[in-house]
């Protein structure tokens, strides 16, 4: 298979592993990562984590968090594949029950994944993504602490 | 690699030309941006801008509400340089008059950039930024309210 052929058959696996963690299971998006020191991650929780303990310590919390859930849908805006590196920026639409609560809330993220390849297998090699996707007044980039 | 010093050359540059968005201006960096349409820019104000048309508004928009700030410095996460793509992961310090605010307010983004060469000249072809930069976010910020 060409690098373009295995890079939206990553995108298409993430996105059913996504379905899995709407339902508290970080493993199927766990698989899809390199466990390595240079892989990392920026999800809507904290500050950007390096290295695969933190990873994997950060994608159990999110979907320990998330019940009865799933992925409904994404937009792709973008996306670049060549032979050491591929990116795709995407919306993705998720719901599930987060934290307490006992009703399914809908949201989406805007997500920017970047793909590497290691003996012949594309995986995720960082992952940045957070629920920015209504406009924002200016002064929300200053935290309210 | 002649990739990395120019990646390099070209992170420095955008990092002098965000002092200069921080006072309003956002023609320093826009410099450093390609204007192929599946260019990409996920801002903090809530953009999804595709294309150079889009990227250029957001920009405009973003660096209109800034005045008398500075780039304060940054901490890089991971970066990766291949002959066709490279990015780099990392927080960024900055502080500015926000929207018509008299007092000077200091913030930090997450930011995932991604850049290509174009005829020999690396641009940014993508610009993922975020203010989720302080731990721990409630259990609810992965919803939009």
């Amino acid at each position: 298979m060409s690098a373009v052929d295995d890079v939206d058959e990553l995108i298409e696996r993430y996105q059913l592993a996504l379905d899995g963690f709407m339902k508290g299971d970080p493993e199927p998006v766990q698989e899809l990562y390199f466990h390595r020191e240079d892989a990392s991650l920026a999800n809507p929780y904290g500050p950007p984590v390096r290295g695969w303990d933190e990873i994997a310590k950060t994608t159990e919390h999110a979907a320990s968090l998330r019940r009865a859930g799933r992925a409904r849908g994404f937009d792709i805006v973008a996306k670049y594949v060549t032979a050491e590196l591929a990116y795709v920026v995407q919306i993705e639409h998720l719901e599930s029950k987060i934290g307490q609560s006992e009703e399914i809330t809908p949201y989406s993220l805007r997500a920017t994944m970047i793909f590497r390849p290691e003996d012949g297998t594309w995986k995720v090699v960082h992952r940045h993504a957070d629920p920015i996707i209504t406009t924002q007044p200016p002064e929300s980039v200053i935290h309210e602490e | 690699m002649v990739a990395w010093a120019e990646v390099d050359e070209l992170i420095e540059r955008y990092h002098q030309a965000l002092g200069e968005f921080m006072k309003g201006d956002p023609d320093p960096v826009k410099k450093l941006w390609s204007h192929r349409e599946d260019a990409s820019l996920t801002n903090p104000q809530g953009s999804v801008a595709r294309g150079w048309t889009e990227i250029a508004e957001a920009m405009d928009r973003a660096a209109s509400t800034r005045r008398d700030g500075k780039f304060l410095g940054f901490e890089v996460v991971t970066k990766r340089v291949s002959d066709e793509l490279a990015y780099v992961v990392e927080v960024e310090h900055l502080e500015a008059k926000v929207h018509g605010a008299r007092e000077i307010t200091p913030y930090a983004l997450r930011v995932t950039m991604i850049f290509g060469p174009e005829e020999g000249v690396w641009k940014v072809v993508h610009r993922h930024a975020d203010q989720i930069s302080t731990p721990p976010q409630p259990e609810e910020s992965a919803v939009q309210s």
